[in-house]
């Protein structure tokens, strides 16, 4: 009961000033919803792009591409090579063309990728319309969806549609031309499947069907491994043979990095809100004290214990933290769930894989800051409060 | 006497003449450094007072009153010099002991009140329940019988700063005997009152101490107290004289009134 008491007395004490009680409250309660958000943001965006990398490839799979400065060609040797490789389970390969598309009249020149059919099933996309698996193949194509607003046709008319379709074949990619480059005339083929690439007019085409027009090598490889930890030692075999590879973990890990340097400034943002919210809680409950010497000497000299002087003001002042910085979390919390609304609104997200949420709650923050509030209160309270028991009742009433 | 419980005193004697000490002092003596040199607001005080004895300390201003009554309070430890409460030593419990002692069995009345302005008066009144762990129904329902005992029935339900300053000092006296202490330390507790207030306050303490058994030192420049009071002790330059005192400096209670009169007559801007 004696205890219920103090904490009545000190909730009391505390908004008997209600202006300056709800300036300290609000002053914490900005802070810490700044910090909130911020964090959130950063677990959001940080949660956002490792989805969306994840999503695009699994981290068993290796892109091999012709290093720059080097003379080895991804042809069939090396392809077979590679194959061969312990712990390699399949190779996909991509080899990129200007092309040309022609549909009812309407003649684009557009990027063609030349895929064989597993490609997609180590570098998944997102399908509007079709399926991914084993495609493209035969006289199947697949089209992004801006190539069909381009044609002015929708997805349900596209499926099955004929397209016609050439590309450009350089000798980069061919030994067998007699010249740098030929176009290999248009052929008939059928829209088997719809992707979304945002903005970007694309169309996937079966490798196969430029084999036998010359191709004999290619610009990229996906290759899937058996289990992702035999990405090093894969990777460095085949680095040895003279080609460039690169991992989704390369990716994660610069991403990991650049987060690491936003944590690091969210923490010195931190400290700077932790030592403006000592400071400022600290002068509140220090101008309390004075203001309440005369209560603290009567209630001293009726048989408030040294021990009470101190819970009453640690109390008082963790009141002050602990609300300020709930406050904050709840309008910190808030907020990033209305940017995540308005993201939604503003965002294409048909090009993204699930629902974007920029802002995710950061459990950990959340939790630091609320023990953190409680380890502020405390601390700027023991100063005044240690104050407190030092004054002598009776001189103060008679002061 | 059990330092964390109660005492087992009970009885409460009306006759002062023939009462056992309560209070005790030997030798009382406060010494601060001031500058160079010492000052010594309370020098070489001893005193007795009986059980439900009226008691009235007067003097004139920086007498030493308030030094003495912080240190028969245990708020204050004296330099040199006993205070005894019941035969024990005040001094010889700890710090937290003397404050227990206070919540259960010391009041004190000063002469401007403290109340906590966001709590109802019946809530302040019941404080010292509060403190000694009652329940609020409990402590609220002798609060309320208190003030009415002490006239305030028509005002229980305004707030502290909604009474007059008569009203909020006998507030003040059912707060300070809602815990039924065995001493009421009373600080000028009249100061700030009409005439009529003042006669209000001091018939209630006296009926206190007649019939309650409870004992009243009362700190005050108020001479008119002096008549109401079987035992008083004047204080001059720290030094306390009971006017039975052979070496009194006064040679009667008129004597020593015309000191303090002057005295504050010399005091005042």
């Amino acid at each position: 009961m004696r205890r219920i008491f103090f904490i009545k007395l000190a909730i009391l004490n505390t908004f008997k000033k209600k202006f300056r009680a709800i300036l300290a409250i609000g002053s914490i309660a900005l802070t810490s919803s700044v910090v909130v958000v911020l964090c959130g943001l950063q677990v959001g965006l940080h949660n956002l792009v490792n989805t969306e990398i994840s999503n695009s490839e699994s981290k068993e799979i290796i892109t091999v591409t012709q290093r720059n400065s080097e003379q080895v060609k991804l042809d069939e040797n090396q392809i077979a090579k590679i194959q061969s490789i312990s712990g390699v389970s399949q190779v996909g390969e991509l080899v990129g063309l200007l092309g040309n598309a022609v549909f009812q009249g309407i003649d684009l020149n557009i990027p063609v990728y030349a895929v064989t059919p597993d490609y997609f099933v180590m570098s998944p996309v997102k399908f509007s319309a079709g399926s991914a698996e084993g495609q493209p193949s035969g006289t199947g194509v697949i089209a992004s969806s801006k190539v069909l607003s381009v044609f002015g046709i929708s997805q349900d008319e596209a499926l099955n549609s004929k397209i016609k379709l050439g590309v450009t074949l350089t000798s980069d990619y061919s030994s067998k031309l007699a010249s740098q480059s030929e176009k290999i005339k248009n052929k008939e083929y059928t829209i088997e499947g719809v992707i979304n690439k945002g903005e970007l007019p694309v169309i996937y085409m079966p490798i196969e069907q430029l084999r036998s027009e010359g191709l004999d090598n290619v610009s990229q490889l996906k290759v899937q491994l058996t289990v992702p930890e035999k990405v090093d030692s894969v990777r460095e075999l085949i680095e040895q043979m003279g080609l460039s590879t690169t991992s989704i973990q390369d990716t994660i890990d610069q991403i990991n990095e650049l987060f690491t340097v936003i944590n690091n400034i969210l923490l010195i943002f931190g400290v700077v809100v932790f030592v403006i919210t000592v400071s400022g809680v600290f002068t509140i409950i220090s101008l309390t004290l004075m203001e309440e010497t005369k209560q603290i000497g009567f209630l001293r000299i009726t048989g408030l214990l040294h021990h009470d002087v101190k819970v009453m003001f640690i109390t008082q002042s963790i009141i002050v933290t602990f609300l300020g910085a709930m406050i904050g979390t709840i309008i910190g919390i808030f907020t990033g769930f209305t940017l995540n609304g308005l993201v939604r609104i503003a965002v294409d997200t048909e090009a993204l894989s699930g629902e974007v949420s920029v802002f995710a709650i950061p459990a950990q923050p959340v939790i630091i800051i609320l023990m953190l509030s409680i380890i502020i209160g405390w601390l700027v309270g023991v100063i005044p409060a240690k104050r407190a028991v030092l004054i002598n009742p009776l001189e103060e009433l008679n002061s | 006497m059990d330092k964390e419980a109660s005492p087992t005193y009970e009885t409460t004697p009306t006759d002062h003449e023939v009462k056992a000490p309560i209070i005790e002092t030997l030798g009382l003596s406060k010494v601060y450094k001031v500058g160079g040199g010492m000052i010594s607001p309370v020098s070489d005080v001893t005193l007795q007072i009986g059980y439900g004895d009226f008691t009235v300390i007067f003097g004139p201003s920086g007498s030493g009153k308030s030094t003495l009554m912080s240190m028969l309070l245990g708020l204050e430890q004296p330099d040199i010099g006993e205070v005894f409460l019941k035969g024990e030593s005040l001094f010889g419990y700890s710090e937290e002991q003397r404050t227990i002692i206070r919540r259960k069995k010391i009041s004190y009345l000063p002469q401007t009140q403290y109340w906590i302005e966001s709590m109802s008066l019946i809530d302040n009144v019941a404080l010292p329940l509060y403190l000694l762990g009652w329940s609020r129904s409990k402590a609220r329902k002798k609060a309320i019988k208190l003030l009415i005992e002490v006239g305030l029935k028509a005002d229980i339900k305004h707030k502290t700063n909604e009474l007059s300053s008569g009203q909020q000092q006998k507030a003040a006296l059912a707060r300070a005997i809602i815990k039924d202490p065995w001493i009421i330390y009373a600080d000028e507790p009249t100061a700030h009152l009409d005439t009529k207030s003042v006669e209000q306050v001091t018939q209630i303490l006296l009926d206190l101490s007649i019939k309650k058994g409870i004992t009243v030192v009362m700190v005050t420049h108020d001479l008119s107290f002096l008549k109401l009071s079987k035992k008083w002790f004047f204080m001059q330059d720290g030094r306390l004289w009971d006017i039975k005192d052979k070496n009194n400096p006064f040679k009667n209670i008129s004597e020593a009134i015309n000191y303090v009169e002057k005295t504050e007559e010399k005091d005042k801007p």
